[in-house]
């Protein structure tokens, strides 16, 4: 028998596998209280269902096989974000507003970097049919109030907006990836050589360079609207509205604007987040709007959330008291 | 896995560097910045040496640079490019220090090359410790490489008959043409990058960021003397 172990997947017994249960148990509780009601999604899924608008970074990291049961192919889910706008999409018609919440594995066809691990126990929250600023503001608190819960002290939330990016490359034949990529390296050589490359306008050249160099703060922004496009006008309000109203409402988080932070999925289509706290080596949630993946989905509908991992977050040293 | 006091939130800002001439070019600059070793990095057995300014320093392998700071054992460091194209870390990369200057580089016999680039569809043996991009460089011609891993002196592989070709890093191709082999065409310049943990500069932004600016700000100048 080949008792090997999988590379990138792990048992889990004893404390550990308790820890996780209580956290878990801690961040339902919590997003219950928030009003939010617990989806079960299955394992697997129709591989078309979770590459719907989701771009190459989800395609890449899905497992598929062929079903035995049908004559068509199946996926182990890698993300669960998905599964919740199918089932918002086709099964929860009846309201106009849901709110949705889950705690599931999902498997990645490859190791990210943490650990080599492949395997993720996704939890998150989902927010339908209340538009930014609202929904956005919700699904923010609360997934500060998650750090909390879980003990992370002096939480940070980087806030972008994938419209920006958009509004400056869109004519460019370079991929989304390919910019997106980039922009996550601030890297402003290597942004120079691939601007050098597209043929965009001076002004559109010179914003990406500014976004990689790390300086596309909110005054920044500011100064850029209404000198290079009405779609970089609209996400540059919009964010800038959004941090305003946030910097009023939650007073236990610091708030970085950063036009150059990148959602890890492409199926974000507006604000997105991501949240770290001090002595985490990586982010701890991320977050934002996908309203066109509901569109994409049939049911064209507004639509925010975000997820962590629950092995990322109790390997962050933090301790689930009982 | 529990994470280790290394890691803990209040430790001072950390980082990494690798011993040897980018090193020597490298102190400088961090001085610049207020950041300065309590010893002589260059002649400490010390692996973690504190400094000025609520820094300490890592001395480690160049390829492990990106690791620690990836891992968050280091908050930044100064890695090759070569081996960040190779191994494509998770960090930021918002500084080239312009040092260590050199080229990635496809090399062959005198004899191979002068005969032109391998046609797609053929089939050759490629001596590099770049495995990853020596790879994606092939297919993208069309070659089937078979790629031989060394660790150093590929150009000795041509030489013994072991490969057609190595991918290595040029500086002045002087080692090259003591050994008969040409260049056959440029890869990536390379240079020595400044490299930051992304969490760390969320976390550490106020910290960070000084220093950024000061190295950026160092480096300007010393281009615009070049």
């Amino acid at each position: 028998m080949n008792q090997r172990p999988l590379i990138g997947l792990e048992d889990a017994f004893g404390v550990r596998a308790a820890s996780l249960r209580r956290l878990q148990s801690k961040l339902l509780n919590l997003f219950e209280s928030a009003g939010y009601g617990e989806v079960i999604p299955p394992l697997l899924e129709r591989p078309e269902i979770l590459k719907t608008g989701a771009g190459k970074f989800l395609a890449d990291q899905t497992m598929v096989f062929s079903d035995p049961a049908d004559a068509g192919l199946l996926a182990v889910r890698s993300d669960i974000t998905p599964q919740i706008a199918r089932i918002a999409a086709t099964r929860l018609l009846s309201s106009e507003e849901l709110r949705l919440c889950y705690s599931g594995q999902v498997v990645l066809a490859r190791p990210e970097s943490r650990h080599g691990s492949r395997q993720q126990w996704q939890t998150g929250v989902e927010c339908m049919g209340i538009p930014s600023p609202a929904g956005d503001i919700e699904v923010m608190r609360l997934a500060v109030e998650s750090m909390h819960v879980a003990g992370f002290k002096t939480p940070v939330l980087q806030l972008g907006h994938v419209g920006l990016l958009k509004s400056l490359v869109s004519g460019s034949h370079v991929s989304l990836d390919r910019w997106t990529a980039h922009l996550a390296r601030r890297s402003p050589d290597d942004m120079a050589s691939l601007v050098a490359k597209a043929d965009l306008s001076d002004m559109c050249s010179d914003a990406l360079f500014v976004m990689a160099s790390g300086h596309a703060d909110a005054g920044w922004m500011k100064g850029r609207v209404g000198r290079i496009n009405d779609e970089f006008d609209a996400a540059a309000k919009e964010l800038i509205h959004l941090v305003e109203q946030l910097q009023d409402e939650l007073d236990d988080v610091s708030l970085q604007l950063d036009a150059a932070v990148m959602p890890r999925f492409l199926y974000h289509s507006g604000v997105i987040f991501a949240g770290f706290a001090e002595g985490v080596p990586y982010a701890l949630l991320y977050g934002g709007r996908y309203d066109a993946m509901m569109a994409a989905h049939g049911r064209d509908m507004p639509a925010t959330g975000f997820s962590l991992d629950l092995w990322a977050w109790l390997d962050s040293g933090i301790e689930v008291e009982s | 896995m529990p994470r280790s006091d290394l890691l803990q939130a209040d430790r001072p800002l950390t980082i990494a560097l690798s011993k040897g001439r980018i090193l020597d070019d490298t102190l400088p600059l961090l001085e610049s910045a207020g950041l300065m070793p309590d010893e002589d990095l260059n002649k400490t057995r010390k692996l973690m040496v504190d400094g000025t300014g609520g820094v300490r320093f890592l001395l480690i392998r160049a390829a492990d640079v990106a690791t620690y700071v990836e891992h968050g054992a280091a908050d930044m460091g100064i890695v090759g490019r070569d081996l960040l194209l190779e191994h494509r870390p998770h960090v930021l990369q918002p500084l080239d220090l312009h040092i260590g200057c050199c080229r990635l580089c496809v090399a062959g016999p005198r004899e191979l090359v002068e005969k032109g680039a391998p046609k797609p569809g053929s089939r050759i043996r490629v001596a590099t410790k770049y495995d990853y991009l020596t790879e994606r460089y092939y297919l993208s011609q069309g070659v089937h490489a078979d790629i031989i891993h060394l660790y150093g002196s590929m150009e000795l592989a041509p030489l013994v008959g072991m490969a057609d070709r190595i991918v290595d890093l040029v500086e002045t191709g002087s080692t090259l043409k003591a050994n008969n082999l040409i260049e056959e065409t440029t890869l990536y310049d390379i240079s020595s990058r400044l490299v930051i943990n992304p969490a760390s500069m969320a976390t550490r932004k106020s910290q960070i960021q000084p220093i950024l600016d000061t190295l950026t700000a160092a480096v300007n100048q010393t281009e615009g003397q070049v």
